[in-house]
């Protein structure tokens, strides 16, 4: 057996649950680096003598192949338990670096996108959802404060690249064209050391551990939205409520980031005396948002239900997005205050939708339906910047500035954030028909039979 | 120590470091984040 294996990583009797979230922190930590990638953009557009679409490419491959190996990686992932993907994951997005920096010391760009693109893109898509169902696992009692912490690592990944590769640029070289090859070198081990202690460091619950002084919830106790009961991921997108979910995923983060993608232009476009340092702080602010979202938002839905929150993700997040657009260019300081409230929902979106997935679904395939459900963000991280871009653009060609180039799309993603609030009311308990059966409930019509023919 | 014992103690002080390292990350990246703000107010 290997040392990878799922069964060699069951915890022992006594052992302390709260080692796990910084295994899976430290997993999150490292791939959420992807949202920093920007500060490699023009270093890499002058290196390679290119423009900055394809270098842009570069990201989109990535992206794409987080969303494709997310999806079809998931049920391995169940399959194989949290270490091995941790590790694999750890070799793929440290391997993306190295290759990438083997490929711009050739000046071979099509080398890069294999590196970072591909191979990165199959060790952010892995190392996202395998630290999730096992956190769920071990946190029955707070399934959202256990996944948000892990998924505001996410958030925080790129807080932490950013500062750190703008000094491994400003450091390593007279310039940062020159300084590319050995960042990307440095980042690519300082992420395969912190993945691996992650890899080496989760473990499993035995299959009949529960926290000390909890009590599984049984179908008369469980609360409405709750089941009891499991479901698989082939049968759970079967069902209404995953495409349900799906909708209100992609609503909420194309809703998110379609003020996230614009930010620094936004801001100034709207306030004109906002400089470029002043525009790197909102988007710094932003950052700060997003990431605390994740973990507050995510926690408080342990308290106040999975449907709940998202009525407020999605409702007040429609309110919020209308005053943007009507009233906020008259405060900068009330601009800043909703954008960040918004982001922190877009955060928040994002960190509790595996907690409502094992509320529906169950624990047993939760990353593997969590991986189907993120195809979700992949389409949003398209829509979003298309509908905020686009209309910027129509606007700008029919003679209007400043705010006025966002008023349409503003108003646009109050109306997908109130179809994602209907989505969300439509969600029910999934049907027992959905239900994995137990060796128990198998037995009974034999039982019956049994009887019948004594 | 038994072998036992040994091995769960190495876990415990492998997961200590791993959270003191995470959070030296997360502090520094919000420390980081965080000097760029005030000049969004104008300070």
């Amino acid at each position: 057996m290997s040392m990878l294996d799922r069964e060699r990583t069951i915890a022992p009797r006594g052992f302390n649950r709260w080692l796990i979230p910084p295994a899976a922190l430290a997993v999150h930590l490292s791939i959420g680096q992807v949202y920093a990638f920007s500060v490699f953009k023009n270093p890499l557009v002058e290196r390679f003598d290119t423009k900055l679409t394809p270098i842009g490419i570069i990201f989109s491959i990535a992206i794409v192949m987080l969303g494709l190996s997310a999806a079809f990686g998931g049920t391995w992932v169940e399959r194989n338990g949290p270490r091995k993907t941790m590790f694999v994951a750890a070799l793929c997005w440290s391997s993306g670096f190295f290759i990438s920096a083997l490929g711009v010391a050739m000046d071979q760009l099509w080398i890069v996108y294999l590196g970072y693109g591909f191979i990165g893109g199959i060790g952010l898509g892995l190392g996202y959802i395998s630290p999730v169902s096992t956190l769920i696992k071990w946190f029955p009692d707070r399934p959202g404060l256990a996944t948000g912490l892990a998924i505001m690592g996410f958030g925080g990944g790129a807080l932490i690249a950013s500062p750190l590769s703008d000094a491994l640029l400003a450091g390593f070289a007279s310039t940062p064209a020159d300084a590319i090859v050995p960042a990307f070198l440095t980042l690519g081990a300082i992420y395969l050391v912190m993945m691996m202690l992650g890899a080496f460091t989760v473990r499993v619950p035995a299959d009949d551990w529960v926290p000390e002084g909890w009590v599984k919830p049984t179908e008369s106790s469980a609360r409405s939205m709750q089941t009891t009961a499991d479901v698989t991921a082939a049968a759970a997108i079967r069902t209404p409520q995953f495409w349900f979910l799906w909708i209100v995923l992609f609503t909420n983060v194309t809703a998110g980031i379609g003020i996230l993608e614009q930010a620094a232009p936004m801001i100034q476009d709207f306030f004109s005396d906002v400089d470029a340092e002043a525009a790197a702080g909102y988007v710094g602010l932003l950052s700060l948002a997003n990431m605390a979202g994740r973990f507050v938002w995510s926690s408080t839905s342990d308290v106040i239900g999975r449907k709940p929150i998202y009525m407020g993700y999605l409702g007040i997040g429609a309110v919020l997005y209308f005053l943007v657009a009507s009233v906020s260019s008259a405060s900068i300081a009330l601009f800043v205050v909703l954008t960040a409230i918004i982001i922190s929902f877009y955060g928040g979106g994002f960190a509790t939708v595996p907690a409502y997935l094992k509320d529906l679904f169950g624990g047993l395939e939760v990353g593997a339906i969590h991986g189907r459900l993120l195809t979700a963000w992949a389409a949003a991280g398209v829509a979003g910047p298309l509908i905020v871009n686009a209309l910027a653009d129509s606007q700008e060609a029919a003679g209007k500035s400043g705010a006025d180039l966002y008023t349409l799309s503003l108003y646009i993603m109050v109306g997908v954030l109130i179809v994602g609030f209907i989505a969300n009311l439509m969600i029910r308990p999934v049907d027992k028909r959905f239900h994995v059966r137990r060796p128990a409930e198998q037995r009974e019509p034999a039982y019956e039979m049994a009887e019948e023919t004594s | 120590m038994s072998p036992h014992e040994a091995s769960e103690t190495r876990l415990t002080v492998q997961g200590v470091l791993l959270w003191i390292l995470v959070a030296c990350g997360l502090l520094y990246g919000v420390i980081e984040t965080a000097v760029k703000i005030p000049a969004l107010f104008g300070a």
